[in-house]
Order: structure tokens, then C-alpha cells, then sequence
């Protein structure tokens, strides 16, 4: 007991408390007794519950089963690709990490001697260079009929840096970026990313980055609604500039069928109708509503992005396409047209 | 007297409580699953990123371990070259697994005196993880259309007749049951004449004529 008296004043928080005693605890030569047992439980849960000293977060290169050398030959293992050492070393060093030990030379005072290691970024430019023009015509190739606005939509979502980042979390990149955090943030996991497939250009030439550009970054539209990702504003609008742009000036939106009005239970379907075809229709709370979604739904079927008709590939199967044939851009949506050989189909009404 | 030193719960780092078993009803995890569904469209990417095997070179508890490191592990590693392992020989300690996923969680386990091939059978399971939690599905699929047809309303599916027409509707209100009758299938049957060596016994005079 006294020993323990003595720990309890000798320590300078309560961590420090907890530790002294339990080094007492497990040491003694008697063994651990069951009454400090219990005490030391609840003082760990209490330390847990409300004056807790937050742990200081350590990188996970700081404990000793870690070997950076083994982890980046796993790394390229993991993605069957076959990075060499060196380059792989350059894409997961970022600027920031650069920058700090510049100027921790600079505190010791041995400023003469500079950090002679690459940073990410000209890989990460090259990357960029590569995946625009190639997303925006993949893209191009399996949605045939939409405008461009639609195409460089979901590129910008699937070149943001939330989703670049997931995607490199969930191929390991996170524990092995060099950065001055110990949590990289999304901006630079996204440009490790970006880095791997520049790295990938200058190795393994273009083929062969587009492989991997469709197995790990264009798999992220799977089961994604394209009309969502692109957030179409003001779907009437479009809508009548899209019929006049194919000579059609009248539509008209009708009420199709309308239940409980003045209830908070209200609801309205409407359906717009070009010379008496039904062309789309929705349902809303109110007529305002029912009426944008309608123009919503007609925009959707005649862009053919409803659920049966986006059928991406993915893949062995769309190794061997040529995508360089849809690098062309569509027009924009202000002056698209439907396409004149299955304008009847495409505006046939729904039965 | 020198009693058995059980080491407090506390003592396992926190980041190895990330996995948890299905418990009891009470502290039982549910949810969806949060694996990356698109791994495998185009390359599976294994989720297992590191093992770290601890053991004691000398203690009985740890002979299965030895015995794996001597004549598995190089194998392992051979075949699953995007794993890395780990070996941490610790004197007179329990031997552990600790295997760390993509996802950043990691779980721990004891592998105290079993054999190399449970340790086997251990590690392939480890391997084929996710990582993610055992938890209970509340549904078994996720998708990222909550809803193909659409939002819901009492329109849906009604044929469009009904907006002119009055009700009460018998053709709409007549009651359809799911299967057929027996009166229905004899009826049908005697139509299709596939109904033979039947007693005709209230024949009425039309059908005589």
C-alpha cells in the first residue's frame, strides 16, 4: 500500500496514475490482487467516460511490425500491377511531406543540405492528362444519347476528391502516403491516386493504364443514377428548349390523376403530353411539383438514362472496345437534338 | 502462492475492439453492408492488408504456430503476395493474430495451443473478410437506386380506364381469387374435351339436341 501511496503522489496525471499502479499490480511479487482489480477497472472506464486525456495518434509506420519496403511490394501485388519500387515511392510522397523536412533541416541548423526526393505532383499532372479524356469518352461510348453537360457532370464527380480518395482508401494507399498529417485528407489521397496512373502511363504505357482507369475508377458509376449525379436544374425548362430544338414549340403538361387536395396528404400526377403522346409523367405534392417531375421523367426516357438502358461495361469486357472513336463532344444541351433516326421511337408515347 | 495473472480487458488496444461477434440481442450491431461493392467488377482487391503473427519460440502454447511458420507461411505469402507478414517472437507470451484490414480495422485473436491446420482454417477466414463488422443485415442487398419505379403513390399500376368511370365498378370490384376452382379447372377441362368416361347425368335438352 505504501508503494502505491508513493506512485499516487509521484504522478502527474491520471494516466500517468493509472499506469504507476498498474506496473505495481502486475510486478509484485505477489500477483495481481483481486480488490485492485476491480479498482483499477473502474478508475480505466471513469478515465475512459469523462476526464479523459485524448491518446496522441500515432502513424502506423511508428510501431515496429512495419516494414515500408515489403508494404509498397504488397501494395502493387494487391492491384496485380507491377509498380517499380522507386516510382511507387515518388507517388506516395507528397509536397507537404517535402516541405516539412526542409524546414526541420533548416531548425538543425543544416540547411546546405537539400532533400533530394520528387513529389507527387508532375506524376499526379500527368495522371490528370490521362484520366479527363478518357472517362469523358468512355462515358460518351455507353451514353449515346445525352448532352454534354450530362458528360462532364459525372466526370467531375468521379475526378472529385471524395471519390478519388475513397477509392484509394480501399486499395490501401492510406497508411503508406508520406504527408506532415498523420490522416492524409482527401485532396491528398486523391493525388496519390492521380499519381499512381501517371506513374502507370510513364511505365506501362497508355493500354495499359486504361485497364486499370476502368477497373478501379469507372467502377465507381456502378448502380449510380446518372440523373442524380448530374442534378439537372430546372427540368421544364430544358425540357421545352429540348422540344424546340427538335420543332416541336407545344407540349403540354395534363393532370392525369389527383387525390386528397387540401390534405397533407395530397397528391398529383401529371403527365406531359406532345401531340397526344404521353411522353413522361410524375407525381408530386403539389401541381408545381407533379409538373417538374414529369418534365424530369420525360428528360430521363428521352436521354435514355432510365435504370434498364444505362448498361455500363466493366472489366475483361471492355478491355478491347476503342473508346478513342466517342472523342467527340455532343452538343450542349441548349442546342441537342434527339437523333433523327429513332425520333419517332424515342418519342413514342408510354403505355 | 503465485496465482494466474488474468490480464484486464483494458490491456488490448483499442483499435483491435473494431470487429465485434454478434453478441447477444441486446449490443448486437446491425446494419447494411459498407464493404466497396464495386471490388471484383473489375479487379477483387483482397482486404486483407497485413497479419502479424506473435509467439514464443519455446512454449507449448505456441507449437502449432511454430509449426505453421516452419512449413506454411512461406506458401501463404506466395499465394497472397498483396499480404504482407509479420513475425514478432515474444518469450513466454500467448501466441496472437492480429490481422489489419483496408478499411483500417484490425482484429485480434488468441491462437493459444491449437494446431497448424486450425490456424490454417483461421487465416483463410481472416483472408476472405471484408473486414467490416459481423453484423446482422437488416436487408441483404444495398443499392444506390433506392427505388426503380419511382416514389410511391396510390396511382401506381392503376390502369388508366378507371378515371372515367364510376364507382362502385363491377368489373373492378368483382373478387378474382389467386386459383382456379374445382369447378373452374372441370368446367375448362370438359371444353378442352380432355375429360373423358364421365357420368353425364343432368344433361339438359339443348346439349341432347
Amino acid at each position: 500500500m505504501a508503494t502505491i501511496l508513493r506512485n499516487v503522489n509521484a504522478a502527474k496525471n491520471i494516466r500517468d496514475l493509472l499506469k504507476k499502479s498498474i506496473e505495481h499490480c502486475t510486478r509484485s511479487e505477489r500477483g495481481l490482487k483481486r480488490w485492485q482489480v476491480d479498482t483499477l477497472r473502474v478508475m480505466y472506464w471513469r478515465a475512459q467516460s469523462y476526464d479523459a486525456i485524448p491518446h496522441p495518434e500515432r502513424h502506423r509506420r511508428e510501431w515496429q511490425n512495419w516494414n515500408y519496403k515489403s508494404e509498397l511490394f504488397a501494395f502493387s501485388q494487391r492491384l496485380s500491377e507491377k509498380f517499380s519500387e522507386e516510382m511507387l515511392r515518388v507517388c506516395f510522397t507528397d509536397k507537404s511531406y517535402v516541405e516539412k523536412e526542409d524546414e526541420q533541416r533548416k531548425e538543425l541548423g543544416m540547411p546546405e543540405i537539400e532533400l533530394r526526393t520528387e513529389n507527387n505532383s508532375e506524376l499526379a499532372a500527368i495522371g490528370t492528362n490521362k484520366l479527363t479524356p478518357f472517362i469523358k469518352s468512355y462515358l460518351r461510348y455507353f451514353l449515346k444519347n445525352v448532352p454534354e453537360e450530362c458528360i462532364s457532370a459525372v466526370h467531375n464527380y468521379l475526378m472529385s476528391d471524395t471519390v478519388l480518395a475513397d477509392i484509394a482508401s480501399k486499395i490501401g494507399c492510406t497508411q503508406l502516403i508520406l504527408c506532415n498529417a498523420i490522416n492524409p485528407s482527401d485532396e491528398v489521397k486523391a493525388q496519390v491516386l492521380r499519381a499512381l496512373i501517371g506513374a502507370l502511363m510513364k511505365e506501362k504505357g497508355e493500354k495499359h493504364t486504361e485497364k486499370f482507369i476502368i477497373d478501379f475508377i469507372l467502377t465507381y458509376i456502378n448502380d449510380q443514377d446518372i440523373m442524380e449525379v448530374w442534378n439537372l436544374p430546372q427540368a421544364e425548362i430544358a425540357l421545352s428548349n429540348v422540344l424546340k430544338n427538335n420543332g416541336i414549340t407545344e407540349y403540354e403538361p395534363r393532370l392525369l390523376r389527383e387525390s386528397g387536395r387540401n390534405t397533407i396528404y395530397a397528391c398529383f400526377m401529371v403527365g406531359m403530353y406532345v401531340d397526344k403522346k404521353l411522353i413522361g409523367f410524375g407525381s408530386g405534392e403539389t401541381v408545381s411539383i407533379a409538373r417538374e417531375m414529369a418534365a424530369y421523367d420525360a428528360l430521363r426516357r428521352m436521354f435514355k438514362l432510365t435504370p434498364a438502358s444505362t448498361l455500363f461495361k466493366f472489366g475483361k469486357d471492355a478491355y478491347n472496345i476503342d473508346f478513342g472513336s466517342s472523342s467527340q463532344e455532343y452538343s450542349l444541351l441548349n442546342e441537342w437534338k434527339l437523333l433523327d433516326l429513332d425520333r419517332k421511337h424515342q418519342l413514342k408515347s408510354i403505355s | 502462492m503465485r496465482g494466474r495473472v488474468v490480464k484486464p480487458s483494458f490491456a488490448v488496444p483499442q483499435n483491435y475492439y473494431n470487429l465485434y461477434s454478434f453478441g447477444t440481442h441486446r449490443i448486437q450491431l446491425s446494419g447494411f453492408t459498407e464493404q466497396p461493392f464495386y471490388n471484383g467488377l473489375g479487379r477483387y482487391v483482397c482486404q486483407l492488408q497485413r497479419v502479424t503473427f506473435k509467439f514464443c519460440k519455446f512454449g507449448g502454447s505456441s507449437k502449432g504456430v511454430r509449426e505453421f511458420i516452419e512449413t506454411d507461411v512461406v506458401d501463404f505469402s506466395r499465394q497472397h503476395p498483396g499480404v504482407v507478414v509479420y513475425l514478432k517472437p515474444r518469450r513466454h507470451k500467448t501466441p496472437i493474430m492480429v490481422t489489419e484490414y483496408l478499411n483500417g480495422n484490425s482484429h485480434w485473436m488468441n491462437l493459444r495451443n491449437m494446431t497448424k491446420s486450425e490456424i490454417k482454417l483461421w487465416l483463410d477466414y481472416m483472408r476472405t473478410r471484408s473486414g467490416e463488422p459481423i453484423k446482422r443485415y437488416r436487408k441483404k442487398i444495398k443499392t444506390e437506386w433506392p427505388s426503380i419505379q419511382g416514389p410511391w403513390n396510390p396511382f401506381l399500376n392503376m390502369p388508366s380506364f378507371v378515371n372515367v368511370t364510376d364507382l362502385p365498378n363491377e368489373q373492378r370490384g368483382a373478387f378474382i381469387s389467386e386459383k382456379k376452382s374445382a369447378t373452374q379447372q372441370l368446367l375448362e377441362m370438359a371444353k378442352d374435351g380432355s375429360l373423358k368416361n364421365i357420368l353425364k347425368t343432368n344433361v339438359s335438352q339443348e346439349d341432347k339436341e
